[in-house]
């Protein structure tokens, strides 16, 4: 198990740097070029420029709550943990993550159906009319990575009794 | 059947018990908005008769809608996308070591005096606040450039600690603001002019951390003696090496002021050329940009999860109709405007002993707007309020986040000596507030002003 975290971490890792990072630059170039060169420099702005970088930002979003949530970004707060009694402190934070495992389940489940859904319902963009289906299919599949995750840590707390966080300045790398 | 104030307070009651559980706070808002929303519309349905099994299934089907659909909606805000871009120009400016040449030039202008030291990492910290909107980035890069310079002029460890500490701080109030941008969000303001409106106050609570350093060492002249005075062409040489920087804070944040950017379009203005100044001063390699991006990405989920989780539980708290309830008890009291602001600062800094800035924010918002709607308060100058209360949060005793970061940085300064070293900047923080209660056009002048109000 040790072992599919480390891959685990290492794909989502290369994911955000590859993916995120393109998504990242795409948006500052993008954006810069739209609003000093096209817009302001020769008063004709890209059509459908905002439609692009708003389905940027839901990429960007979709691939940063997997990464986040290996390298700890979703804030906890521990400050009844050194209060806690060592058999409380583990079995009250598998039980918190169960309850954490449900509810993602449900939104991913529900992030999918509404993408299956998102033809019917003309949900598409404002200028450019792109299709949001494929956009909730990411958010789903990114919130059930998240799920995933909460399953590794329980797995983790269970074996070490501790969750072992992704470091970004780590040798993964 | 239970009333839909009861099951508010109930859903209350569970969000705190999973948040003590280490619960994330993203999840227990999830959870708790999820759940009671399915309740809150079953009672509300069984109410009004319909059939039990009809009722549930209706609240079931609200609250699924709810949850993709205010997901949806979050992640393709056109408005936050300020966050990624931001977060983007403070990790450039963090990895890029921009931070250190504020530094100097503030060290080389200032160092000779008096407290000089600790009053430059003050006025680097407010300098690095306008190109990082976390006072936690604030902290952590100021501190790593600070601190052993304050430790070579033997600086008494709570005067360095808590400079550190408390300029972090800034970074939540100067803009481009993280807390400000998810309060501008959450409560439908303009990103611009709470910016715009966080300006003023953050250069006069800079000014008052200076005097609150001055007033330190002028009790103790031993805890902030005077470093080497530089000469002229170090001075000015120091300034010109942090030109560039301020050169991107003038692009950005002015172009935002003068209206020839949105806060958005300024965003990625800032970002790009934040990205452009590093690589030309040969500050950028690979390593770094990766690690650029990790931090940018991760720091984008913290923020994003915990505004989709509102987006689902404050839809929950309006149905319960819980603030509505309190607001007709709290402006029924015989304590006037004065009285009702001075019990929400207080409850703010109680919880801000324990809770999270950004956390703090989003959970409180559903219930402290519609009361600050119904005293018919400005809410940009609510929300420069609030932004320095959760500021007080982050370097309050015991879970002053900003402390435990400079406690990182500075490991053999005993917890309890940083805490002594923050109360003069607490208490500066508390006539900020004072200043901006008596004088409120400290926030509003620029906004109103610049955009007509």
């Amino acid at each position: 198990m040790p072992n599919l975290i480390r891959h685990f971490d290492k794909i989502l890792t290369w994911a955000a740097i590859v993916l995120g990072g393109s998504a990242l630059a795409f948006m500052t170039i993008f954006s810069v070029w739209n609003v000093l060169i096209m817009r302001k420099a020769m008063n004709n702005p890209i059509t459908g420029a905002e439609d692009l970088l708003l389905l940027c930002l839901v990429v960007i979003v979709a691939l940063s709550v997997g990464l986040g949530s290996r390298t700890g970004a979703h804030i906890e707060i521990e400050i009844l943990e050194s209060k806690m009694s060592v058999w409380f402190a583990k079995w009250s934070l598998i039980f918190v993550k169960i309850l954490g495992i449900g509810v993602l389940t449900i939104m991913s489940q529900q992030l999918w159906h509404a993408g299956q859904k998102a033809v019917k319902f003309g949900e598409t963009t404002q200028q450019l009319l792109i299709s949001y289906e494929p956009f909730y299919y990411l958010l789903a599949v990114s919130i059930a990575i998240y799920t995933f995750v909460l399953l590794l840590d329980i797995f983790q707390v269970l074996r070490s009794g501790k969750v072992e966080k992704l470091a970004i300045n780590g040798d993964v790398l | 059947m239970i009333s839909l104030a009861t099951i508010g307070i109930l859903g209350l009651l569970t969000l705190f018990v999973l948040l003590a559980l280490r619960m994330p706070v993203a999840l227990s808002m999830l959870f708790v908005g999820f759940t009671g929303t399915i309740i809150a519309n079953a009672n509300k349905f069984l109410s009004i008769g319909m059939d039990s099994d009809q009722a549930w299934s209706r609240g079931w089907k609200i609250a699924y809608s709810n949850l993709a659909g205010e997901t949806f909606e979050a992640a393709s805000n056109f408005n936050l996308l300020v966050i990624p871009m931001f977060v983007l120009m403070g990790s450039i400016a963090g990895a890029s070591g921009m931070s250190r040449d504020l530094f100097t030039a503030a060290y080389r202008w200032m160092g000779h005096l008096k407290g000089g030291l600790a009053s430059a990492t003050i006025a680097a910290c407010a300098g690095f606040a306008a190109l990082s909107g976390s006072s936690l980035a604030s902290a952590v890069t100021m501190g790593r450039v600070a601190l052993p310079q304050m430790k070579r002029y033997k600086y008494a460890d709570p005067l360095a600690t808590g400079s550190v500490a408390a300029g972090g701080t800034l970074g939540f109030l100067i803009p481009p603001s993280g807390g400000m941008i998810i309060y501008a969000v959450l409560t439908e303001q303009s990103i611009g002019k709470l910016f715009m409106a966080g300006i003023i106050p953050g250069i006069v609570l800079t000014l008052l951390f200076i005097a609150a350093i001055y007033l330190v060492v002028l009790r103790k002249p031993e805890s902030g003696p005077p470093g080497e005075r530089a000469t002229s062409s170090e001075k000015w040489s120091s300034l010109l090496g942090a030109l560039p920087i301020l050169l991107v804070v003038v692009v950005t944040i002015g172009g935002m002021y003068t209206g020839f950017f949105t806060p958005v379009e300024a965003s990625s203005v800032g970002a790009f050329f934040t990205f452009v100044v590093a690589l030309i001063m040969g500050r950028l390699d690979l390593q770094k940009m990766k690690v650029i991006i990790l931090e940018s990405m991760s720091t984008t989920a913290t923020v994003f999860l915990i505004i989709i989780a509102a987006f689902v539980f404050i839809p929950f708290m309006a149905l319960t109709e819980l603030p509505a309830q309190l607001v007709t008890i709290l402006t029924s009291l015989p304590i006037g405007d004065f009285g009702v602001l001075l019990i929400i600062i207080l409850v703010y800094l109680f919880l801000g002993m324990f809770l999270e800035g950004i956390a703090m924010l989003v959970l409180t918002i559903p219930v402290v707007i519609p009361i600050a709607i119904g005293l018919d308060w400005d809410l940009i100058w609510f929300g420069i309020i609030i932004v320095i209360i959760l500021e007080m949060g982050m370097i309050s005793p015991p879970v002053g986040i900003n402390v435990f970061v400079v406690k990182s940085i500075a490991p053999d300064v005993p917890m309890g000596q940083i805490f002594r070293g923050i109360w003069p900047f607490w208490f500066a923080m508390a006539a900020m507030i004072g200043l901006l209660i008596l004088f409120p056009q400290i926030a509003l002048f620029l906004p109103d002003k610049l955009v007509g109000g």
